[in-house]
């Protein structure tokens, strides 16, 4: 009876512990080489996490991530490309109290970053950084309650960077911070909406002639809407508008 | 009842055009709001163009706030404020700027330093306690 009694006790113990601690989903993938293709699709149970990093060299390559899961996981992706013409994209959706975080750091020109994260609570957090001509940068943040954070760094001329943070009845905090440093005829482009019943905090600065930069900011009465921008060379262009 | 109502009408739609050179120490020191629109904008170089347009709605606590710093040649600044307090600040440093602002609401106030020459500066203000309108032009 005894040895009954802690066999059953044994058992127990193991299936609490396989609940709590659900697997991870973990992928790497590095290619080196032209016109290569990575595609990762994550699912996690709850309570678990998906981790997600491509490496990827050469030119024309394709890096496609897609996370989700249920109600407490966490979302990680890190992109990272070097040369021309790469397209990245991300897209994190979380159903409960959940974390989405996305890097992606391209090299070269003409290169294409894309994010999209979605959460019903947790926070959104997503970083951007491209150096060379040409390349695009697009940030989709929407939350009902929690944070959206996004950072875009652009080196170069001819980029151009969106950030949609919010929506209509999200109670979120959106910062966004969007840096284009361009030589010469830079002619960088920076687009920023913000929306929602929390604050809203957006800071630009460009650097370079021909720049453009344009943000909304709109939200309940009770909203702080701050705008920072900061232009220096010749024929740049300000937008704000606050309400 | 002419001169009552003529004055009512004068006192709620405050319009002021100020082309002319004023000078003033007053501090337009920031407004701690509750909540509101706040923006600062600051260029560096030449043929620069800044438009701002902030709105809070009458009545509700808040306030405008905007700081524009234009240093260079030819640069444009157009704001628009609307809302129950308003402040502007701005600053234009350099030959042949441009500045329009326009405030609509209460509790209005405009300080404008423009440095060079030809630089043009004009104000409108449509709302109750308009002023104190600061332009210094040097």
């Amino acid at each position: 009876m005894r040895k009954v009694l802690l066999a059953t006790a044994s058992l127990l113990a193991l299936a609490v512990s396989s609940s709590a601690f659900a697997a991870d989903n973990d992928s790497y993938v590095q290619q080196i080489g032209t016109s290569d293709s990575a595609a990762i699709n994550q699912s996690a149970s709850s309570g678990a996490n998906n981790s997600s990093d491509v490496r990827q060299n050469g030119n024309s390559n394709t890096a496609a991530v897609s996370q989700s899961g249920g109600a407490g996981i966490a979302n990680y992706s890190a992109i990272n490309q070097s040369d021309n013409s790469n397209v990245a994209s991300v897209t994190q959706v979380g159903y409960g109290n959940d974390q989405n975080n996305s890097w992606i750091t391209q090299s070269g020109g003409s290169n294409t970053a894309s994010v999209s994260q979605t959460d019903a609570v947790g926070d959104n957090w997503s970083s951007i950084t491209q150096a060379g001509t040409g390349n695009i940068a697009g940030v989709a943040q929407g939350n009902n309650r929690g944070d959206n954070s996004s950072s875009v760094t652009q080196t170069g001329n001819y980029s151009q960077a969106s950030v949609v943070q919010g929506g209509d009845g999200g109670w979120s905090t959106n910062t966004s911070t969007v840096i284009q440093d361009g030589w010469g005829a830079a002619y960088n482009i920076a687009s920023v909406t913000q929306a929602g019943n929390s604050d809203n905090a957006s800071t630009v600065q460009q650097t370079g002639n021909g720049n453009t930069a344009g943000i909304n900011q709109s939200g309940a009465y009770w909203v702080n809407n701050t705008s920072s921008t900061y232009q220096s060379g010749t024929g740049n262009a300000i937008s704000v508008v606050q309400h | 009842m002419p001169y009552p109502r003529a004055a009512f009408i004068v006192g709620a739609c405050l319009l002021l055009t100020t082309f002319a050179s004023r000078a003033s120490t007053e501090d337009l020191s920031e407004i701690e709001q509750v909540a509101g629109n706040r923006a600062a904008i600051a260029q560096t170089g030449t043929a620069n163009s800044a438009t701002l347009e902030q709105r809070v709605i009458l009545g509700r606590f808040g306030a405008n706030v905007a700081t524009l710093t234009q240093e260079g040649s030819h640069n444009t600044a157009d704001v628009i404020q609307k809302g129950s307090r308003n402040e502007v600040v701005l600053g234009q440093f350099g030959d042949n700027n441009a500045a329009q602002l326009g405030q609509y609401g209460f509790g209005l106030k405009t300080d404008v330093t423009q440095s060079g020459n030809g630089g043009g500066i004009t104000v409108n203000q449509f709302g109750i306690g308009g002023g104190p309108v600061i332009v210094r032009q040097h």
